[in-house]
């Protein structure tokens, strides 16, 4: 059977990493993006001196380690590959070795596993989980009766400073399966029990906690908390009740003897198609593939692969504002926001940057885009609200985005307490000692690209209510040298809520330069009326021409949906298309 | 083997015993860079330790002295904590004087002493918990935050309620009778919202939806007696700046104040604090009750003219037997003519001195750099700037100790961002001394942190409620119905 368990071990490996890598990779990578973790002697007595602590601090630090997508997806696999392993053990302890037993122990990893692809769970509860294992594997390999009653009351305490109100789940556990090893050995389960639910008791009665009976609410309502805490009792309840039922079905299948090869295989069959289907009904839904785009787009934006983001759609345009505002900021950085937009199918203005939604990735990206075009104002404001939003303690991205932002506004001190933190994390050590140089030499910045182009606002100082968006980012393309973002952004935004008459006044100041493909496609609308704006810019021949054959084409539309399909194939990545065709 | 191990634990008690003299050290007449800054500070003698750290990561020794007693402290980065059963015992001899700090840095292998720094101890004692809400400065948002004490004789730090409690609301303006933690309220918003009242143990949740012009009940004061809250009533609105260094811009559209009275379950007006034509907020009582202190500025077209409104500070007579509040209005500050706002009068326990917020318009200080804390003297009508208080940055919400001889103040002076409690002597003759950070166990908790201390208020016990019981009223409790006493 040890080289058969072996084999298991390889396999639930395996799957686990391919899983990870085809769908939640990027939700763990995101792990590391919303938990701020400063290995310092204060932040971690804090935690150790905190019943449940470890667990959170181990779960910090491992996060840590997740510098790349393969990273991440082999530390999970093996995690993940422990706990199938000991799950697996604790069956075996319970009856007699079966190969159904390894898909009894595998329904609960499943569970913790498609846990890892929610952005709202973190690895802490895994890690609570393994240590729960752990201590209950040690307790199953003790011989004699006496030694587990010293065993059991010792690793509930151990179990209650290491992992916090999980102890419940332990005493609970352990409790039962003693029950199932052996009934008449009643005095361990109930002085565990006693234990581990007083301790409980206690905790949510004198700490300031989530209590654990919270986990029982609504997927819904675990999602709407702020804090990671209750939906992490989410997943420890249900996956407790699953490695219980996982112990109650071994003990009743091993009441029966299964030594015919024919109820071996019925047995397998039956035990695996269980796994098959529940495997089947928790597979990642829309939901959660959306979530695992969103944060690949959010890991390429932070990569500057913005390459990248624009290959992600190139055989499916955006769903959401979100995807949109995405793939704008990298046609933007690619110089080919003017010219390649409206081959993506965007939705008006919002696909320039979408209402913010009080969430931690709307902040991050609407404080990119607003930086990228020079609102240093706006993306302080975004920042900010990320560092708030973001899961435990705050975001080093968000960090050091506000490093950036610091040093624009020329607020040293907070530039320099940002730097002090980040120069603490090993990942942003080497990041943060070169932004530090800016506070001694603050010339420096004009030899960094990034910063060099950025100014805080040179406009009467007004309250953004008074304000509109094109008014602020106007503002940035008067500079000199013109901001190419600004420009790009409020050219189309103009485009996408079909102002052409404020687009007209826009194209005034691109007199003499040569006009991105859509800017020109929105010239020939304009000229319609006002032939005489043709005079003054230069226009590509090709695309008068095709405006022509549009004029044709669209005059020939019947109101049909199979000719504006038809007119959509030829014309559809076209501002005309746009304007004419789309509400 | 036994012998072995005595040998070794006599070896590192003889050790340990042992300090090494303190190093021949060239002296340097160049300035100390400490943080916090507790250079000629004047300290109450029961305050925890003024642990610091050196500015530059250097090995140093602190030598801390008075009359006989002195402490000693290596270090090899320049952090220096100081062991708490030491400072009480330096504190009790240093009680009314001073204490000599020397600073020996070694760099390049060489030693250096600093100018030494005296550290005033006062006899007069400070109240000892500080109660603040903590919070990340975030712009729309609010995540992880809490409402904790802060024993001021040692480093503990206990949660009175946590935002994860109560699915991750908000609570704020927590608020004492006379600095007694057995009377207290605040308020919860978004889920379980209502004001909660924590009398001698007892919870009490408020539904304060009285009537239409009153959503909910905000900045609160206590009456003397503990019969009464005054409170502001406000329709709150924020926005943001495009190009100002104080970022946010919180403003009311309306305001008004009004006095809920605690046993009848009533709140009280008169059109002098309840009125369309004004914006009246941020009430405050006299130490004896009879007065109630507000601000109010004229009602105006908002947000256009946010930058107009000013504040002026107002004073009512009130009779807490006949709960009458007076008709004449004096005017303590004119905004219009003096050409600032006004915002959390509060008198001092003795009732000669009333404290203030100014800054130059508006009524939210915390995002104003301009705001200062400014002291008017109720006897000779004097004002007091508090130049060696105020700080070129945000310096607002100020709260006295029961014996009236300490001050508490949120100021942004460390970084422009994150709120910090600075701890001031005031003295018979209402001189101030240099304020002081609050101190931490570990010098770099204030840089690490990335929360902000609101409201920070002096109490002189420790709030003693069953959280359990709070947690559990404020998500399946009845609210208490209240009415309103037509003006």
């Amino acid at each position: 059977m040890k080289g058969k368990t072996h084999l298991y071990a390889l396999l639930v490996f395996v799957v686990t990493w391919a899983f990870c890598a085809q769908w939640s990779v990027y939700t763990l990578l995101q792990q590391e993006e919303v938990q701020l973790f400063i290995p310092a002697w204060p932040e971690i007595s804090g935690l150790l001196l905190t019943p449940g602590g470890c667990c959170e601090l181990i779960g910090k630090a491992v996060v840590q380690c997740y510098s790349s997508p393969l990273a991440a997806s082999v530390i999970l696999a093996a995690l993940i590959t422990c706990i199938a392993y000991l799950t697996y053990s604790l069956l075996e302890k319970l009856t007699t070795s079966r190969i159904d037993l390894y898909f009894w122990a595998l329904i609960p990893v499943w569970l913790l596993l498609k846990a890892h692809g929610s952005a709202f769970y973190v690895l802490d509860g895994t890690i609570g989980i393994l240590l729960l294992l752990l201590f209950l594997y040690g307790y199953c390999h003790i011989a004699t009766p006496r030694t587990r009653l010293i065993y059991a009351p010792l690793s509930t305490l151990t179990i209650y400073f290491l992992s916090g109100q999980t102890v419940a789940l332990y005493s609970i556990i352990l409790s039962i399966f003693t029950l199932l090893k052996n009934r008449r050995e009643w005095e361990t389960p109930l002085l565990t029990c006693l234990l581990g639910l007083g301790l409980t008791y206690m905790h949510i009665h004198f700490t300031p906690c989530v209590p654990i009976t919270d986990g029982i609410y609504s997927q819904a309502y675990q999602e709407s908390q702020l804090q990671p805490d209750s939906y992490l009792h989410f997943i420890t309840l249900r996956w407790s009740g699953l490695l219980l039922a996982s112990f109650i079905i071994t003990y009743i299948l091993g009441l029966s003897s299964w030594n015919q090869t024919c109820s071996k295989i019925c047995l397998i069959l039956v035990s695996g198609s269980v796994l098959a289907l529940y495997v089947w009904f928790h597979l990642p839904d829309k939901e959660d593939i959306l979530n695992n785009k969103m944060e690949k787009l959010s890991y390429l934006c932070r990569q500057k692969d913005w390459d990248g983001i624009i290959h992600e759609f190139a055989s499916q345009s955006p769903t959401n504002y979100s995807q949109h505002n995405y793939l704008s900021l990298a046609l933007a950085q690619k110089g080919i926001l003017g010219d390649q937009l409206f081959k993506y199918n965007p939705r008006g203005p919002q696909s320039l940057t979408a209402t913010w939604d009080r969430r931690y990735y709307s902040s991050a990206i609407l404080s990119e885009i607003h930086f990228a075009i020079g609102d240093v104002t706006l993306s302080e404001s975004y920042a900010m609200e990320g560092l708030t939003l973001a899961k435990r303690g705050g975001s080093p991205r968000m960090m050091q985005q506000l490093v950036k932002i610091s040093l624009v506004r020329q607020e040293w001190e907070l530039a320099r307490k940002y730097l002090h933190i980040l120069r603490k994390l090993p990942s942003y050590k080497e990041w943060a000692e070169k932004y530090s140089t800016y506070l001694i030499q603050p010339k420096k910045m004009t030899e960094d690209v990034e910063l060099s182009q950025r100014a805080v606002s040179k406009q009467p100082d007004n309250l953004f209510s008074l304000l509109t968006i094109d008014n602020i980012w106007k503002e940035h393309f008067d500079m000199s040298p013109i901001n190419p973002f600004a420009q790009a952004y409020v050219g189309c935004s103009y485009l996408l809520s079909k102002e052409l008459d404020k687009f007209e006044q826009f194209l005034l100041k691109l007199k003499g330069t040569s006009l991105p493909k859509h800017f020109q496609e929105a010239t020939l609308i304009l000229a319609l009326e006002h032939p005489k704006i043709l005079d003054s810019l230069n226009l590509d021949i090709q695309t008068v021409n095709l405006f022509k054959l549009f004029q044709q084409d669209v005059r020939m539309v019947s109101k049909d949906n199979r000719s504006l399909m038809n007119l959509q194939r030829k014309y559809g990545e076209t501002y005309w298309f746009y304007y004419y065709c789309k509400n | 083997m036994s012998k072995l191990f005595s040998l070794i634990f006599f070896c590192g008690l003889f050790f340990c015993s042992c300090q090494t003299p303190l190093p021949e050290a060239q002296p340097t007449k160049d300035g100390l860079d400490i943080f916090p800054d507790y250079k000629e500070v004047t300290i109450p003698h029961n305050m925890a330790p003024l642990n610091f750290k050196l500015q530059t990561s250097n090995p140093a020794i602190l030598v801390l002295s008075c009359e006989k007693e002195q402490i000693r402290i290596d270090n090899e980065q320049g952090i220096f904590q100081i062991p708490e059963k030491k400072w009480k015992s330096l504190m009790a001899t240093a009680k009314g004087k001073k204490v000599k700090a020397e600073v020996y840095v070694c760099r390049a292998k060489q030693w250096y002493l600093y100018p030494s720094f005296d550290i005033q101890v006062s006899s007069d004692d400070i109240d000892g918990y500080l109660v603040y809400r903590r919070i990340a400065p975030g712009f729309r948002m609010w995540n992880e935050m809490g409402i904790y004490q802060r024993d001021l004789e040692s480093f503990t730090e206990t949660t009175f309620l946590s935002n994860k409690q109560t699915n991750n609301n908000c609570v704020n303006c927590h608020s004492f009778c006379q600095q007694d933690a057995n009377q207290m309220l605040f308020h919860q918003r978004a889920t379980h919202a209502g004001t909660y009242f924590i009398r001698e143990g007892e919870i009490e949740k408020l539904d304060t939806k009285f009537c239409d012009s009153i959503s909910t009940l905000v900045y609160p004061y206590w009456h003397p007696n503990g019969q009464y809250v005054a409170f502001s009533t406000n329709e709150t609105h924020q926005d943001f700046h495009l190009n100002d260094p104080n970022r946010i811009e919180v403003y009311d559209n309306k305001s008004n104040v009004v006095i809920y009275d605690i046993e009848k379950h009533e709140v009280l007006t008169t059109p002098q604090l309840f009125s369309n034509e004004n914006l009246e907020t941020f009430p405050s009582f006299s130490p004896d009750g009879k007065s109630l202190y507000f601000c109010s500025a004229p009602t105006k077209p908002m947000p256009e003219s946010y930058r107009d409104i000013k504040y002026n500070l107002l004073r009512v007579s009130f009779d807490a037997k006949t709960r009458i509040i007076g008709t004449d209005v004096d005017t303590l500050y004119h905004a219009e003519k003096e050409g600032r706002s006004v915002r959390f009068p509060r008198v001092s326990p003795d009732g000669r001195y009333l404290m203030y917020t100014l800054s130059d318009y508006g009524n939210f200080s915390i995002w104003h750099k301009d705001a200062d804390i400014h002291l008017l003297d109720l006897e000779t009508g004097l004002t007091d700037t508090m130049p060696s208080v105020n700080s070129n940055d945000v310096d607002s919400y100020h709260s006295w100790s029961s014996n009236g001889r300490w001050f508490v103040f949120s100021s942004r002076r460390q970084d422009g961002l994150y709120t910090r409690p600075y701890l001031v002597h005031f003295n018979e003759q209402g001189q101030m001394s240099k304020p002081f950070l609050l101190p931490q166990e570990h010098p770099d908790y204030y840089t690490l942190s990335l929360f902000s201390f609101n409201i920070p208020e002096l109490v002189k016990n420790e709030i003693e409620v069953d959280t359990y019981e709070l947690v559990k009223t404020s998500k399946f409790g009845k609210p208490t119905p209240t009415s309103m006493r037509k003006p």
